[in-house]
């Protein structure tokens, strides 16, 4: 084994890991949502109206959705506001009875995108 | 699932261009400080060091727009031109774009005299003051000056371990590691100290450092502690008995320059999370 390939492997070595214990560590967001509605974990008796998104700061939302519990359905929720906002009222989509998964994903005021999700479910009539 | 493959694959090349660049940086400023003291070394530290800047920047533009599959949550985004648009418009992005350009002057100046090498350097480092948990305190300038020199540091230390793996190899090149030596003592403390210094000013109480982020900046102190006993174990040790002529001690050097990198790398992991996970309130 020549002396160039044993560098280069050791090279290459020391580059996966660096990479792989990078991206364990920092795979992630904030979540900086001062408040929601509905709230995390809510247990609601009626399908909500709207979904309100409030936020410490401005944001650019640029994906929300609603999923239920189990990954089945999937609603993509718009329009969304055109620039930042602190706070965003949306239109929630039609949702029966059974739990969801509000998605969202937002750009913050430097660009860096953040996400988080809201649990909730509905209570069959 | 917590997060999306998209933000798996943003996360991999994000962390491995963050590795790239600041060894990119380190090992260019290694070229210029001991370009004397290198000897035969010089030429290949050269070229790994372009390579290195080269691989850096196409991952760094790679991460960038991936940022836009990140907004949409897949990776379609990416070919969203819309997310593009607002993607590229922000400050990360004229930050990344600092950073690429900050590359290219890294390899010109490596190829053709390093008069563009410390400029290049000098715009890489400050790229990284222009987002982040910095730029929303108070004490803003005070802290672009100290993660500035942070920065700078640490990528100096990253790129200097990947630099002595070449030069530990040839006899003639002892030089070079002495004068490392040498002016490692008197800057590694400034790491700390800036880091110190960040921490206080970033974090609002004592409390705070059993917070997550706390608990990050804990993280890396005792990084940087095991990193600073491994130097001083190479100082104190393998490179008196290398200047004595002891055939053992070279392996012995290179070993504890490796273990130096990964414990390195490890610290820089938990600085990654930190910028990207966390937030000091």
């Amino acid at each position: 084994m020549s002396q160039r390939f044993r560098n280069a492997r050791s090279g290459f070595f020391k580059f996966m890991v660096a990479t792989m214990l990078m991206a364990t560590f920092s795979v992630g967001a904030h979540t900086p949502l001062a408040s929601s509605v509905p709230t995390n974990n809510a247990n609601l008796t009626a399908a909500p109206a709207n979904i309100v998104l409030k936020f410490p700061h401005a944001v650019q939302l640029t994906a929300v959705a609603v999923e239920s519990a189990d990954g089945k359905q999937k609603h993509t929720v718009a329009p969304l506001p055109d620039g930042k906002v602190k706070e965003a009222t949306l239109s929630a989509p039609k949702l029966g009875a059974g739990a969801y998964v509000i998605t969202w994903r937002a750009a913050g005021d430097d660009g860096h995108v953040m996400s988080g999700k809201i649990k909730f479910s509905i209570a069959a009539q | 699932m917590l997060f999306e493959p998209v933000d798996l694959i943003a996360t991999v090349f994000k962390a491995a261009g963050l590795v790239c660049l600041l060894q990119a940086v380190g090992m260019a400023l290694f070229a210029v400080l001991y370009r004397p003291q290198c000897g035969a070394a010089l030429s290949r530290i050269r070229a790994a060091g372009t390579w290195t800047v080269v691989v850096a920047a196409i991952l760094t533009l790679a991460a960038q727009s991936l940022d836009a599959g990140r907004m949409a949550g897949e990776l379609a985004g990416v070919f969203d031109t819309s997310l593009q648009a607002l993607n590229w418009s922000s400050d990360a992005a004229s930050a990344s774009l600092l950073r690429v350009f900050g590359c290219v002057l890294i390899a010109v100046g490596l190829r053709t005299g390093y008069s563009l090498t410390l400029p290049g350097a000098l715009l890489v480092v400050a790229s990284f003051s222009m987002t982040g948990h910095t730029t929303a305190s108070e004490y803003r300038w005070l802290l672009v000056g100290l993660l500035s020199l942070h920065v700078a540091i640490a990528a100096y230390w990253l790129g200097a371990l990947s630099a002595l793996t070449i030069v530990v190899k040839r006899e003639s090149s002892i030089a070079a590691i002495e004068a490392f030596s040498s002016h490692a003592t008197r800057t590694i403390p400034l790491l700390g100290m800036a880091g110190i210094a960040m921490a206080v000013l970033l974090l609002p109480s004592v409390g705070a450092l059993v917070t997550p982020y706390g608990l990050g900046i804990v993280g890396k102190a005792g990084g940087f502690t095991v990193l600073v006993a491994l130097a001083a174990l190479n100082k104190l040790r393998w490179l008196p008995a290398m200047q004595a002529g002891n055939a053992e001690a070279r392996s012995a050097f290179a070993r504890t320059v490796q273990a130096e990198y990964i414990v390195a790398v490890a610290v820089l992991t938990i600085t990654a999370s930190l910028a990207t996970l966390l937030a000091p309130e």
